[in-house]
């Protein structure tokens, strides 16, 4: 496989203070694999870490045959995008222009866009359905279109790789929806390798191809949701009781607490 | 396909067109009109005619009779000239740095005098005056160099103390500009005591007023000026993508560390030029970044260069009211932009309450 992504015997962590220890992923193009754990597990930091951002106490990120660590932040940021939450976003741009900004990793020091980073852009935009939100300010957008938008840039960089941090936060039942199928549609259709963290397992259920589970600043488990997301496993994990029901339309686990 | 989406776009996306000049347009003019005006009041009434063609005597390529008087040319080439030039390029430099600092900061209330750059690179400038460096055109450079390197311990320090995780709040960043500023004036308060003689002049120059005339300043303040702005001016982008925070900007592949030191030094280094040759002129690096916001829209392409543009015309009103609304007497234009800065910068404050940004 070409451009997997390959998390090797990683260590993450701030300062000295490691977070998550001994983690071996890899992610294959088209496929979605999404992180789970209780708050504070390190689902964050294994984004930062893989993204590059954050730079490895141990281990090593490969996407194919590079490693990232040998790259420049722009060279990086040709591999793997990622998708944060929509928070803290600078209200005033409009969102064409934040999604241009996702072109970055291809400009110079001095240089503009030019005609093909906005063609490129503005295919993003129409990817992601954003495309009518193109001269709006960003902070006048709801969080699901905010969202959007942030995997339109995302879409801008052309990465093979694509991590996204929580992306469905703050956003009511149809939003995460939409959202999670366009994130199924740029793994099957644009063979991305997507890596996503959620803390709803009911999503986690119908939308990932395999998960990982992470405890104790560990990785636990992978697997496919239906070995991951059982009574066992979870209640061990997040410390509550838990039930787990075949969904009434297609069989996938559905997760209850209580 | 794009295209055809392309072309359904709204006008404001595509910018093009005439409107897209408009800004600039307008802030080159108030910029010409401001230095004209700057030129044309003065104690001494200059009748316009004369004046006209002894500025246009200046433009290469055209050779006018000089019929005019000799006291006015002494008057306009070697006196107005200069201060104004001096004054332009003192706004210019205060604007730019306060729209960088606003942009690096992240932060509305960043300007060079209220994150405390300006009192250490005035510290910088009276420490190297009190040792005694000789004011030749070579002492006229160590002036501005011992003033820069103040201003970048300064920022060094404002920062360490304001951050707050990987982000600096507008509280501790105001907070600590002024304790840091006020160390500093306090020391460089000590030191003109301590030294009375040969420090009179940078007594007037405190207050915003510049002591030294004539055309050595200008041309002494010049390549730092110029190096420092156009580093800002082409650094737009870089602070577009800082917008979104460290952690983003590293993501969208922006070498972070490497464009805030560049950026930092550039705005430190016309801030502290203007301070070494014009004083301390608190308020225009607040004020006239948010007035291009207002107007123009956020992308840093356009608010560094237009705010450059601008800090130029603000700060020669300043000084035109200054010089006049008391007339004989000229008041130092610090006095007016801190009239004016003063209110604007507690509404921002009042604006930014429970917000902690508010652009």
């Amino acid at each position: 496989m070409r451009n997997e992504l390959r998390i090797e015997r990683a260590t993450l962590g701030y300062g000295m203070d490691p977070v998550l220890q001994d983690v071996n992923i890899s992610v294959q193009p088209g496929e979605i694999l999404a992180i789970v754990g209780p708050n504070g597990v390190g689902k964050s930091t294994l984004v930062k870490g893989a993204c590059g951002s954050l730079p490895l106490m141990n281990g090593e990120v490969m996407i194919g045959d590079q490693n990232l660590r040998e790259l420049r932040p722009d060279r990086r940021a040709r591999m793997v995008s990622v998708v944060s939450q929509a928070v803290n976003l600078p209200p005033a741009f409009c969102a064409l222009d934040v999604v241009l900004m996702g072109r970055t990793p291809y400009l110079g020091w001095l240089e503009q866009e030019s005609d093909r980073d906005r063609q490129i852009a503005l295919e993003a935009m129409e990817r992601t359905e954003t495309i009518d939100l193109a001269a709006r300010p960003i902070g006048e957008l709801s969080g699901g279109e905010q969202q959007r938008v942030l995997i339109a840039r995302a879409l801008a960089q052309s990465t093979p790789v694509m991590l996204l941090d929580e992306p469905t936060a703050h956003l009511d039942l149809r939003h995460q929806d939409n959202l999670l199928k366009l994130v199924r549609d740029l793994a099957f259709v644009d063979n991305l390798a997507v890596m996503i963290t959620l803390h709803d397992l009911n999503l986690v259920a119908r939308f990932a191809d395999r998960v990982v589970l992470l405890s104790n600043g560990r990785v636990r488990r992978i697997g496919v949701p239906a070995e991951i997301l059982t009574p066992d496993e979870l209640a061990e994990v997040y410390g509550v009781r838990i039930h787990v029901i075949p969904h009434p339309l297609d069989g996938k686990p559905l997760v209850l607490s209580g | 396909m794009g295209d055809s989406r392309a072309n359904a776009l709204p006008e404001s996306v595509k910018s093009q067109g005439v409107r897209r000049f408009l800004p600039w347009i307008w802030s080159g003019s108030a910029l010409i009109v401001m230095l004209f005006v700057s030129v044309a009041v003065g104690p001494i009434s200059i009748p316009l005619p004369d004046l006209g063609r002894m500025l246009l005597d200046l433009l290469p390529g055209l050779q006018l009779e000089a019929d005019w008087s000799r006291t006015f040319a002494t008057i306009v080439y070697q006196i107005r000239l200069p201060n104004t030039a001096l004054m332009a390029l003192a706004g210019m430099a205060l604007g730019g740095s306060g729209a960088a600092y606003q942009g690096l900061f992240r932060n509305p209330l960043a300007d060079p005098y209220i994150i405390g750059v300006a009192s250490g690179a005035g510290l910088g400038a009276v420490l190297a005056m009190a040792a005694n460096w000789p004011v030749s055109l070579l002492g006229m450079a160590t002036v501005p160099l011992a003033a820069f390197i103040a201003a970048l311990i300064t920022v060094a320090i404002v920062y360490a103390i304001a951050r707050v995780g990987r982000s600096t709040p507008v509280t501790t960043l105001i907070l600590a500009g002024v304790a840091v500023s006020s160390f500093a004036t306090a020391m460089t308060s000590l030191i003109m005591l301590l030294s009375t003689d040969e420090l009179h002049r940078a007594v007037n120059w405190m207050v915003g007023g510049f002591a030294l005339g004539g055309w050595e300043p200008v041309l002494a303040s010049l390549p730092y000026l110029l190096i420092g702005l156009t580093v800002l001016a082409l650094l737009g982008r870089q602070l577009n993508v800082l917008q979104f925070g460290d952690e983003q900007a590293r993501q969208m592949g922006l070498d972070v560390e490497r464009s805030k030191l560049i950026i930092v030094v550039a705005a430190s280094l016309v801030a502290a030029t203007a301070v070494a040759f014009s004083g301390i002129i608190a308020f225009v690096g607040l004020i006239v970044p948010h007035v291009v916001r207002l107007l123009w829209g956020p992308d840093y392409r356009r608010t560094l260069p237009l705010a450059i543009l601008v800090g130029g015309s603000f700060l020669l009103a300043a000084d035109v009211v200054a010089r006049v609304i008391l007339a004989p007497r000229e008041l130092p234009v610090g006095v007016i932009t801190a009239v004016v800065g003063a209110p604007f910068f507690l509404w921002l404050l009042y604006r930014t309450k429970g917000r902690g940004r508010i652009w």
